[in-house]
């Protein structure tokens, strides 16, 4: 009965270590990675121009989507996003370019956002607006041109070497034509909740980035 | 400034203009994926 109860006692315990170990190779695998990439574009833009990457983490096995959002008002730029987190079945890495990077700031409190990548992008503390900082930072651009409607744009002429100076003339010249004006509101919108305060972050910093500052990047 | 007040991973690419999602979609893509793997969901 002794060496019973001992063998059982054995037993017991090796069990407990089985366990023990299945923990410790749970928490060294990790969490599974996260596959999900959701862009969102800048101002005068759309989400056209995320091709290039898009192909790339595509051809690397990421799910891509490509936010198309109306650049109406920081709300509905914010709300169009969020329609497509909310379609995700997963975590995912949220991407903003430019005023894309307000839009991510506010929408990344999302709980499907595990991270924020932004690519030469605004990153707006609570109450600041994109316009206060770049008047703290100031840009090389030339003026916008403003419509009688409240919207605003880059003139064509000056697309290319403003904001496309390292692409060929050919492309630059053609996004200028196919700019989409901007609500000038959505650039004096305070940021509310900005997400890199809890979540992760990344940046990348254009050096000879005319349309944002690269200092204040 | 930005990016260090986020305490950001941060890439630096020289001579890129605003456009750099288009013309450097090669360090743009890289910097998403190093995101993906390194962040615990």
């Amino acid at each position: 009965m002794k060496s019973l109860m001992t063998l059982l006692r054995l037993v017991a315990r090796f069990a407990a270590a089985i366990t023990v170990l299945n923990a410790l190779a749970v928490s060294a695998l990790g969490a599974p990675p996260v596959k999900n990439i959701v862009l969102v574009h800048g101002a005068f833009v759309d989400g056209s121009g995320w091709q290039g990457v898009y192909e790339i983490l595509v051809k690397d096995g990421y799910q891509v989507s490509v936010v198309q959002h109306p650049l109406s008002s920081l709300e509905d730029d914010v709300a169009a996003t969020k329609r497509a987190l909310d379609r995700l079945d997963g975590p995912c890495i949220l991407v903003g370019h430019s005023y894309g990077g307000a839009v991510i700031t506010e929408a990344g409190i999302d709980s499907h956002v595990a991270a924020l990548v932004y690519i030469a992008a605004h990153a707006p503390d609570e109450g600041e607006t994109e316009a206060g900082n770049g008047k703290k930072f100031p840009n090389s651009s030339r003026p916008l041109v403003k419509t009688p409607d409240g919207f605003v744009f880059l003139d064509p002429a000056n697309f290319p070497e403003d904001f496309a100076a390292d692409l060929p003339p050919a492309l630059a010249g053609f996004m200028a034509h196919a700019q989409t004006p901007t609500a000038a509101k959505v650039f004096t919108t305070p940021i509310t909740n900005p997400a890199w305060k809890l979540k992760p972050s990344w940046y990348l910093v254009a050096k000879a980035d005319k349309t944002i500052n690269p200092d204040l990047e | 400034m930005y990016a260090e007040r986020a305490h950001s991973h941060k890439v630096e690419v020289e001579a890129a203009s605003h456009a750099v999602y288009v013309s450097h979609p090669k360090e743009v893509a890289a910097l998403i994926e190093e995101a993906a793997q390194k962040v615990t969901p």
